[in-house]
């Protein structure tokens, strides 16, 4: 499983694609959050909330861009077959691929660490709410953590990597907001609503993000990342 | 069971196998759930004061949640966390606490709906209309639980935010008001008595319309009434005696009455304005001066280990006020700016006001604290890291703002404005000395 993972990693900052999508994800951020127009700084109040609404959306184009190729490209060129000879099990190649896909994310949250120092010295009195804010961290890691699972799963469906990405998008927005977009439907308006909006990623993200860490939320994000990397073993099965 | 699962994992309904197993999973731990509070303040986690307050319960306490019935996410969702947050409750005094959910449609057993009951108890309702397919229909929710201790009944509000606007940040704060809703209720109807509160009068206090809100708000949990200290004396039942902006000299006779007050054990509440200085003498012309109302209470406060000074609190953290900036007489030009004398406050360090939020005051005096044997201050209000003291007299010109701003002279960090004085022992207090302070 750590060959496969490092085998990607690798890959990643071998090419441009590693570097890309970290510098891509902290530039955005950074410029949005500390540069551009209505910033933190003019919105005068300690707090982080803003890069935890931005997150996901830039989230929701950078992991589909990372892993859409991580297993659609093993197809096309056919080293898929070479590393079935491997002895290892589907599951630890699908393991292997999603680590070293997640641990690209992750190093591209790392930095953002820095906002919160930075966010901290700058306030005048009190500081950051550092519950909410580790709470937060908590809910990003989990939620990309999902998407990273999500793409991996539409990147197994098919060998074409554009098509990859596309499906990963789509399916990584219609989990994150869909859910809660379609159960503010009039017609769910009584009853449904509330449990059509708990399938979502928004629901338990914002649950995470008061500061109030919930064993059902992170029971959730988990079920989610098996259902998806299962789904993925099982078409690896197919080939 | 390696085999059953790999049977089941390469069977055809796979993925309708793996989603009843998920769907199980996540209802069990929607059943078993365990939370962790990281945030500061631990908002969504039972105070203390609370867990006491439920144990020590005489009697049963009957919880009532109007929220059941056809409502939007945002209010189920947080019904659901009145219904986690009672079972807390529950959990800590079990035979004492019970709650149910009604809906506000269901009929009281004297054959009227809930909802009316709660209007004629003063719930306010809130009034969503939603679009439904046979026309539209307005769903009226009631935010609230009714609370009843013995004979005694009374509302606790679960969305205390403005009613006109229902977002989620207003939904996330009530969430964690909650505990605090209903503490404060829970204290107010098992408490026994409700305290009394002496108005003060007879030094030109502002009185009828001009206290009507302070009144309406205090008469909710305390005996509230105005008394002239000037030619009566201080009734004995009274807890509290307000002194709230007193305009004309205190006479050695009432100070000695205050005095006693106090030594009694009473506690005084005093909102002093030393200065004249008032917004409205600069409507009339674009400057005034700022000078000293020669209270005669500074004897009293020293006594206490507090000092009110003559002087003015500016601050850059301020509130707005409209000024003309162009235009003509008859259409003038308006902007809001920053007025240095309308500082926005901050809370101290102080449990009495923990979390209150900012306070917008207006004319401020600084409080000074002296050495007073055996009396425990404690700063409730303080301005903010850019503020200065202007002394007195001063004049006050709706100029300074156009002109350039001196921020480099507000230097000065934390200014009380507000103190709490509390004495450790009651002293007994020799005959000469009373007199001798008082002299």
């Amino acid at each position: 499983m750590w060959s496969v993972c490092k085998k990607e990693l690798r890959q990643f900052f071998s090419s441009l694609t590693g570097y890309i999508a970290i510098v891509v994800f902290l530039l955005v951020n950074g410029l949005v959050l500390f540069v551009f127009d209505d910033n933190i700084f003019a919105f005068g109040y300690a707090t982080l909330d803003r890069f935890f609404q931005l997150a996901p959306w830039i989230l929701l184009l950078l992991i589909p861009a990372i892993t859409m190729r991580s297993f659609a490209d093993e197809f096309k060129t056919g080293t898929f077959e070479i590393l079935q000879t491997r002895p290892l099990s589907r599951w630890q190649i699908v393991w292997g691929k999603y680590l070293g896909s997640f641990i690209v994310v992750f190093i591209a949250l790392l930095p953002t660490l820095i906002y919160i120092v930075s966010v901290q010295k700058l306030s005048a009195t009190g500081g950051i709410d550092m519950g909410a804010t580790i709470g937060s961290y908590i809910g990003l890691f989990f939620l990309a953590a999902v998407f990273t699972a999500i793409s991996i799963c539409c990147s197994s469906l098919t060998n074409n990597s554009v098509v990859a990405f596309i499906a990963a998008l789509i399916g990584c927005a219609l989990l994150y907001y869909g859910f809660s977009a379609i159960s503010k439907l009039p017609a769910l308006a009584s009853g449904a609503d509330y449990y059509v909006e708990m399938l979502g990623i928004d629901f338990h993200y914002r649950s995470i993000s008061r500061g109030l860490i919930d064993t059902r939320d992170i029971v959730y994000f988990c079920s989610v990342i098996f259902l998806f990397l299962t789904i993925t073993n099982r078409n690896l099965l197919k080939k | 069971m390696k085999g059953i699962v790999n049977k089941a994992f390469t069977s055809k309904t796979w993925w309708l196998l793996l989603l009843v197993v998920l769907f199980v999973v996540n209802f069990l731990a929607s059943q078993l759930y365990v939370r962790f509070d990281l945030t500061k303040e631990k908002r969504y986690t039972l105070s203390k004061a609370t867990k006491q307050l439920v144990k020590g319960l005489e009697d049963d306490v009957q919880v009532d949640v109007f929220l059941q019935g056809e409502f939007p996410s945002g209010f189920r969702k947080l019904a659901n966390t009145t219904k986690e947050f009672l079972g807390l409750l529950k959990d800590i005094n079990g035979s004492k606490v019970h709650y149910r959910f009604i809906s506000p449609l269901d009929e009281t057993p004297d054959g009227k709906p809930w909802g009316d009951t709660l209007v004629s108890l003063g719930a306010v309702p809130i009034n969503l209309t939603v679009q439904k397919k046979a026309g539209e229909s307005s769903n009226i929710i009631f935010p609230v639980a009714l609370i009843k201790y013995k004979d005694r009944q009374t509302l606790v509000n679960l969305y205390p935010g403005a009613s006109g606007r229902i977002s989620q940040e207003e939904i996330n704060s009530a969430e964690a008001l909650m505990e605090y809703q209903f503490a404060k209720t829970l204290d107010k109807i098992t408490a026994s008595k409700k305290p009394a509160i002496v108005y003060a009068t007879g030094n030109g206090e502002p009185t009828n319309e001009k206290v009507y809100d302070l009144e309406q708000t205090l008469i909710k949990d305390y005996q509230f009434g105005p008394f002239d200290i000037s030619k009566n004396p201080i009734p004995a039942i009274a807890d509290v005696l307000m002194i709230v902006k007193p305009t004309t000299q205190f006479t050695e006779d009432e100070r000695l009455k205050i005095d006693q007050f106090v030594m009694r054990g009473g506690k005084l509440l005093c909102f002093i304005d030393n200065l004249i200085a008032e917004q409205d003498s600069l409507a009339i012309k674009p400057e005034t001066i700022a000078y000293d109302r020669n209270l005669n209470l500074t004897d009293l406060f020293f006594r206490y280990g507090l000092r009110i000074n003559t002087n003015l609190v500016m601050d850059l953290q301020c509130d707005l006020i409209p000024m003309v900036v162009g235009g003509t007489m008859e259409n003038p030009q308006l902007e809001f700016m920053h007025w240095n004398y309308y500082p926005i406050l901050t809370t101290g360090n102080s449990r009495m006001n923990k979390g209150l939020g900012y306070v917008a005051a207006r004319f401020v005096n600084s409080v000074d604290t002296i050495a007073a044997k055996g009396i425990k201050k404690t700063p409730l209000l303080v301005s903010s890291p850019n503020s200065r003291i202007i002394s007195t007299p001063a004049v006050i010109s709706l100029n300074e703002n156009r002109n350039a701003p001196e921020d480099e002279k507000f230097r000065q960090n934390a200014i009380p404005v507000a103190h709490a004085a509390r004495r450790e022992v009651y002293p007994i207090i020799p005959q000469q000395d009373h007199e001798a302070a008082n002299r």
